[in-house]
């Protein structure tokens, strides 16, 4: 009965007139800036959060929320249309999201998209009101050697769910590792691969990479074949999809649901992990594993409901514990402050109504943005018609725009074009993307956290294994990576024999 | 000969006429702060509150531009490379204007160089915090107590190798005679996660994200690590008082300009800026973030900063904490 109470008081909170007017600004402005190429939540919300000063903190705060979520959704559409991951979260579904539209079912993606979004956003907003505050002691259990685990099975997730070759992604893996480990090392200050650049020091950008392995890369490839890309313009088929297309979705939505749920509450790379964990457990489970990387719908349905469940459960460590769990959250810390609020375990007894009124609010954001984004659908398919040679020059002036506006670094514009060449080349030889973006966010955190267990441990080596939940994601890790190394081995070794 | 003489009067009489013209018209178009940190944080927080105050005092709005990265470093290089006119001005840390010269070799800049102080905002000490359910110590003292009787170091959490948390946390190894094994982190926030998951032993915590997991029940205050009590948790002592001598560490903020600026505009900006922070609300706001007020007299400014980098180089080099 409490929690129906506070349901209640959050919803009259969030239904004031002013409020769902914020509401859905924030929605608008997170979609459009989602949509934008390069231009993320964590920029924007970092350019408007002294804006906020003015408003009430309910206010302030639900338009904020809403800018992120609403991030979530617009930055699918465009991996969806342009193969651009705007966010770490999108890079898996570029991976047949933008297969599908290639194949003319741009429309069925983004409809899968938005209903596979709204219902894990619905199910994670109930995840938060009602199990928010025990759920959090899921964060505390994590200690150094489980998240070194939990790195490592993410990064042999990368390798695995790459479609082509296997030799390949491990390279195009461990390129990505590389890339993270420039910058200042945390655990002795040394400076790497910095080359005396200040600008260096705190490692390259996610963003600088992603537009640059994917979207100029991109880019430079479709201009490359200008003729097969307006023909795939021309045809934008299934505008509105029909349930039996729809249906084969349901199962994906509540595997991701439920993973991205999880997920999401660990500090770190929730959200990125969801979207990656939940690919690749449809691509396991599937009938046909081989569909993925060409368009299969599973593999659109689920990450994006992963990743839209854990943007919502991330929430949970801010609200509950006052610990942000990534950098959106830090800037969420930032706006509570400026309104003379202290996060921390204390926010949700002494601001009921600021805690409650911001769970309902994103679930009427999230309902919102469903209203918005399916008669939209229509829109964004025409938008691929437009001929490319008048759409490439747009989106390469909003990526130095979005890389531009995160730390104001022209620095940051050249590192981009320099990637855009490595991802153009990554093409010709088709190595792909994804696994290197992974390496790239995964990689450091997996060195940070082994050294950390290393000090803590003084050195023993045997906690990786003797902490029960970092043994079983280590076996998980390994399990899968013999799962398949074997199939390919196995081949070779049919092939001598016939020899 | 007369001709330079010419000259040189002709310079001096349109220098003498553009200078007070300079102050008085001073300034005419919007005024940047540098804040070499991101959004969201203590020094944006309170960059953005002088910055409010001082776009009213001055009648030109000034811009609060977050350049962060390498420990203030990006943001303080910038501030430093532009023209000496009083446009930009930079919000300086105890880690950007005091240590991070001794942290970095290749700093291309020498920060006591390269600006003129015009007034400080305010000071925020760490708190020195343990996890009560793994360690029921109520003192700094049990607390070296208990690190002699373990069997192995204890750890202490940072924010990072150089950052004041690090630096706070060597000063208690060396004042309390044991060894602590240093772990840093990303923030103050994943540091704070591992301490309450029973991780590490301590962590010195930044006085704003300490202060809602004290009040929690979360951690336990032992001490702040400034000189006198914080006003914000006057019931814990300070680190002297536990019995660590001349132990003394606040992270302070002040207001900085280029050197070489005009003298009438520093002194206008620094005053103006010293009525800010003497301001009841402003301290008021201060407070409620966790940071006190602080208040130096502009002409202090130089020799303070001096004994302060002086000092932190010492440790710096005697811990052999580096970064690069």
């Amino acid at each position: 009965m409490d929690a129906l109470a506070n349901i209640a008081l959050g919803f009259s909170v969030a239904f004031t007139p002013a409020n769902l007017a914020y509401c859905l600004l924030g929605c608008l402005v997170g979609t459009l800036i989602g949509v934008l190429p390069g231009i993320g939540p964590v920029a924007t919300i970092a350019i408007l959060l002294p804006q906020t000063f003015s408003l009430a903190p309910e206010s302030a705060l639900i338009m904020l929320a809403g800018i992120y979520y609403g991030a979530q959704y617009g930055g699918s559409t465009t991996a969806i249309l342009a193969n651009m991951p705007g966010e770490t979260s999108s890079v898996v579904t570029c991976l047949d999201g933008h297969k599908m539209a290639r194949k003319g079912e741009a429309g069925l993606a983004l409809a899968v998209v938005a209903l596979g979004s709204f219902f894990a956003g619905t199910v994670a907003n109930l995840v938060v009101a009602l199990a928010g505050p025990p759920l959090s002691a899921l964060a505390y259990s994590f200690g150094q050697a489980e998240y070194f685990a939990l790195m490592t099975l993410g990064l042999v997730a990368a390798v695995v769910l790459a479609s082509g070759d296997l030799v390949k992604a491990i390279g195009m893996a461990m390129i990505g590792v590389v890339l993270g480990l420039v910058g200042t090392d945390v655990n002795t200050g040394a400076q790497r691969f910095t080359f005396g650049l200040f600008e260096l020091a705190d490692g390259i950008g996610f963003l600088v990479i992603a537009m640059g392995v994917f979207g100029l890369g991109e880019i430079v490839a479709n201009l490359e074949q200008g003729a097969d890309r307006e023909v795939f313009a021309k045809a934008p088929r299934g505008l509105l999809p029909p349930w039996r297309k729809l249906k084969r979705a349901v199962p994906s939505v509540l595997r991701g649901t439920v993973l991205g749920s999880l997920l999401g509450i660990l500090p770190g790379g929730g959200a990125v992990l969801a979207s990656f964990a939940s690919y690749m457990l449809e691509k396991r489970i599937a009938k046909g594993p081989e569909r993925f990387g060409h368009g299969a719908i599973e593999g659109v349905a689920a990450p994006e409901s992963a990743n839209n469940a854990a943007a919502q459960t991330s929430f949970i460590p801010l609200l509950t514990l006052g610990i942000p769990p990534n950098a959106v959250m830090a800037l969420m810390v930032g706006a509570l402050t400026i309104h003379n609020i202290q996060p921390g375990p204390g926010v949700m007894a002494a601001n009921p109504a600021l805690f409650w009124g911001m769970i309902a609010s994103m679930w009427i954001g999230n309902l919102m943005l469903l209203i918005l984004n399916l008669p939209l659908v229509g829109l964004w398919v025409r938008l691929i018609a437009i001929p490319y040679r008048l759409i490439f020059p747009a989106i390469l002036v909003f990526c130095a725009i979005g890389v531009y506006s995160v730390s104001l670094s022209t620095t940051d514009i050249v590192l981009t074009a320099a990637f855009g060449l490595i991802g153009y080349f990554g093409r010709k030889l088709e190595c792909e993307g994804a696994p290197l973006l992974l390496g790239f966010v995964l990689g450091p955190m997996m060195e940070e956290s082994l050294r950390r267990a290393m000090v803590l441990s003084g050195g023993d080596a045997t906690v990786l294994v003797t902490r029960p939940i970092s043994a079983i994601l280590l076996l998980l890790a390994l399990g899968l990576l013999a799962a398949t190394i074997l199939p390919t081995v196995n081949t070779k070794r049919r092939g001598i024999f016939a020899e | 000969m007369i001709r330079s003489l010419f000259t040189t009067l002709v310079a001096l009489a349109v220098c003498a006429g553009i200078m007070p013209a300079h102050a008085q018209t001073y300034p005419t178009k919007p005024v940047t702060l540098v804040v070499p940190f991101p959004s969201g944080g203590v020094t944006d927080i309170l960059g953005r509150l002088v910055a409010e105050r001082l776009s009213g005092a001055l009648g030109q709005k000034v811009v609060v531009e977050n350049r962060a990265g390498a420990g203030g470093n990006v943001g303080m290089i910038a501030a430093a490379n532009v023209p000496a006119d009083g446009y930009t001005l930079f919000l300086g840390t105890m880690g950007t204007n005091a240590i991070n010269a001794s942290l970095y070799r290749d700093l291309p800049i020498k920060p006591a160089e390269a600006f003129a102080p015009l007034a400080m905002v305010a000071t925020l000490p760490n708190v020195l915090v343990v996890n009560p359910r793994t360690h029921d110590i109520r003192t700094a003292a049990e607390l070296i107590a208990a690190a002699k009787k373990a069997s192995r170091p204890l750890t202490y959490g940072s924010f990072g190798n150089g950052s004041s948390a690090h630096i706070s946390g060597a000063l208690l190894a060396v004042g309390g005679g044991v060894s602590l094994n240093h772990v840093p982190f990303r923030g103050s926030g994943p540091a704070m996660t591992s301490l309450i998951g029973g991780e590490i032993d301590l962590m010195f915590d930044s006085m704003p994200t300490a202060l809602p997991q004290v009040k929690g029940g979360a951690v336990r205050a032992l001490a702040v690590t400034s000189a006198n009590r914080s006003s914000i948790m006057p019931d814990v002592p300070t680190m002297q008082e536990a019995g660590f001598k001349g132990y003394d560490l606040s992270v302070w903020f002040g207001v900085f300009a280029r050197s070489g600026t005009p003298k009438p505009i520093l002194d206008r900006l620094a005053t103006e800026i010293q009525k800010i922070v003497a301001q009841p609300d402003v301290q008021a706001r201060m407070r409620s973030l966790g940071a006190d007020p602080f208040i130096v007299p502009t002409a202090d400014m130089p020799a303070f900063i001096a004994r302060e980098a002086q000092r932190w180089a010492k440790v710096v080099a005697d811990n052999r904490i580096s970064l690069d």
